[in-house]
C-alpha cells in the first residue's frame, strides 16, 4: 500500500512539473498569438470574459446606487458625458464608433446589453475603475461619483432609445452631432475575397452586435444572427438579398433604411465586397 | 422547452392567412392528412386545457402588455403562419429564411433592426409592421391586440 501511494505521489509531482515546464516554455517561446488582428481562441475568450464578469460582480458588491437613479435630469447629464467620452469607442444607436475603436481587442462592447442586463453597481464600478488589459479606462480620475452615476443612468436608458431618439437627445445635450467615420471612397480593385472579408468582419467589430459563425464575442444579440444570411431573402428586412444590395447595405444601412439602428462604419467599396463574399459563405441558419 | 418538430407545420393548410398571402408560392410540405389534423387538434386542445387549468386570465382588450399567455402565443404563431418566413424555436418550422430567426428574441437589442426590444414595441410591430417601418417586407397580418400580446409573450420567453 505504502509503495503504491509513494509511486502515485511521485507521478503526480512529475506531471505537475512537466505541465509547468511546458507552460513556461510556451510562454517563453511566445507561442500564443497576442495579435489584435486575430481573435482569441474560443475557450480563452470565454474564460477571460467570464473572469471579468465574476470579478466585476465581486468587486462591485459594496457599491450602492443612489435613490431615483433613473431621474430624467440625471439621464440627460449622463448623455452629455456619454457623447463626450464613450461613443468614440462604444458607438450608440445608429452611430458608429470612431475608426480608432476598430483596432481594439477586446472590442469595445455595444453597450445595449450591459445597460439592459447589468446591475447599476456593476456599471458604476466598471466606468469608475476601468478594466485591466482591455483599453477600458478608469474614469475615476476625470469624473466624480455623481457624474459616473449619471452615465449609469444614461446607460440604463439607452437600450430603450430608437436611433432618432438618441440623436435628438445627443443633439440636445451636446450640440451638433459628431462626424461619422468618413467613408473610404477608394475604388474596389478586385472581386470580393472570402478570407479578406473574414478579416474585415473582425476589423469592423461586426461581432459586437451580431452572432457570426466562427467569431468569438460576448453581447452579440444587438442585431440578428448572421448565420444563414447567405440564403436570407431580405437584408435588414427591407431590400432583396443580392450582392449589389449587400454591398450597399454594408456601406450605409441608413441610406437604405433611415430607421435602422445599424450605423455606417466607413467601409470602403473593397471592404464591403470582401465582407459580402464572406457573408455569402454563411448558409447555416442557427450555426454558431 | 419544446423540441422543434419535423418540417410539417399544420398551420400552412388552406384557410390560414399565410396561404391567402402566399398562394401558389406555398411549399408542398404542408400536412394535409386527416391524421395529422387530428393530432394537431388534440395537441391544441391539451394546450388550451392546460392554459385554462393554470388559471390564465383573459388578456383580451387593452390589458397590461407585460402579461400575455405564452402558451396561447405559440398556437397563434402556428395559426398566423409565421414559420412561412421565420424559424421559430419550439414551433415546427421548415427553416424558412425570408426573415431572421426568432430564437433568443428576448436578448435581441432591436426588433427588425429599428425598434428597442420592449414588450410594448414588439406588440406594436406585430400589429402593423409597415406602420412602424414603411420599408419593411413583413406584411400586416391583421394580428389583433390580444393575439399580439400573447405572441409577444411567447417570443420573449422562448430560448
Amino acid at each position: 500500500m505504502t509503495i503504491r501511494l509513494r509511486t502515485l505521489l511521485v507521478l503526480a509531482v512529475l506531471l505537475v512539473t512537466l505541465g509547468a515546464t511546458a507552460a513556461g516554455l510556451g510562454v517563453w517561446l511566445g507561442v500564443y498569438d497576442i495579435s489584435a488582428v486575430r481573435q482569441h481562441t474560443d475557450p480563452v475568450f470565454r474564460l477571460l470574459e467570464y473572469a471579468m464578469r465574476r470579478s466585476v460582480h465581486a468587486q462591485a458588491g459594496g457599491v450602492r446606487a443612489p435613490a431615483g437613479l433613473d431621474d430624467p435630469a440625471r439621464v440627460r447629464a449622463g448623455a452629455a458625458h456619454f457623447v463626450a467620452h464613450c461613443v468614440q469607442c462604444h458607438g450608440a444607436p445608429g452611430v458608429s464608433p470612431d475608426a480608432l475603436a476598430f483596432g481594439l481587442r477586446p472590442a469595445p462592447a455595444n453597450l445595449l446589453p450591459a445597460g439592459r442586463d447589468w446591475q447599476p453597481a456593476e456599471l458604476f464600478w466598471v466606468v469608475k475603475n476601468g478594466i485591466k488589459m482591455s483599453g477600458m479606462p478608469a474614469w475615476a480620475y476625470r469624473l466624480d461619483d455623481d457624474e459616473i452615476w449619471a452615465v449609469v443612468a444614461f446607460l440604463r436608458t439607452m437600450p430603450k432609445l430608437t436611433p432618432a431618439q438618441y440623436a435628438e437627445l445627443a443633439g440636445a445635450v451636446s450640440g451638433p452631432p459628431r462626424r461619422a467615420p468618413r467613408p473610404d471612397n477608394a475604388a474596389a480593385t478586385r472581386p470580393g475575397d472570402v478570407e479578406a472579408g473574414r478579416r474585415a468582419t473582425g476589423q469592423y467589430l461586426c461581432a459586437t452586435c451580431h452572432t457570426i459563425p466562427g467569431f468569438v464575442s460576448a453581447n452579440n444579440q444587438v442585431g440578428p444572427p448572421l448565420g444563414g444570411i447567405a440564403g436570407r431573402a431580405f437584408l435588414g428586412g427591407v431590400i432583396a438579398n443580392t450582392p449589389q444590395n449587400m454591398v450597399r447595405w454594408l456601406r450605409d444601412p441608413q441610406e437604405v433604411d433611415p430607421l435602422s439602428a445599424m450605423p455606417a462604419l466607413g467601409l470602403s467599396e473593397q471592404d464591403a465586397r470582401d465582407i459580402a463574399a464572406f457573408l455569402y459563405t454563411l448558409d447555416e441558419v442557427g450555426g454558431e | 422547452m419544446w423540441k422543434t418538430g419535423p418540417a410539417r407545420p399544420h398551420a400552412c393548410g388552406p384557410g390560414t392567412s399565410m396561404t391567402a398571402l402566399l398562394g401558389a408560392a406555398m411549399p408542398a410540405v404542408c400536412e394535409t392528412s386527416r391524421a395529422g389534423a387530428l393530432r394537431a387538434s388534440a395537441f391544441a386542445l391539451v394546450l388550451a386545457l392546460a392554459a385554462v387549468a393554470s388559471g390564465c386570465a383573459d388578456h383580451r382588450g387593452a390589458g397590461p402588455v407585460a402579461q400575455g399567455d405564452a402558451q396561447r402565443g405559440r398556437q397563434l404563431i402556428e395559426r398566423y403562419g409565421c414559420v412561412a418566413c421565420h424559424s421559430v424555436p419550439g414551433v415546427p418550422s421548415y427553416g424558412a429564411n425570408v426573415g431572421p430567426p426568432l430564437a433568443k428574441l428576448a436578448e435581441r437589442g432591436y426588433l427588425a433592426g429599428v425598434l428597442p426590444n420592449t414588450r410594448e414595441e414588439l406588440v406594436r410591430w406585430l400589429r402593423d409592421p409597415p406602420a412602424v417601418d414603411p420599408l419593411t417586407m413583413m406584411p400586416n397580418l391583421g394580428v389583433t391586440q390580444a393575439d399580439a400580446v400573447d405572441i409577444a409573450a411567447y417570443l420573449h420567453a422562448s430560448p
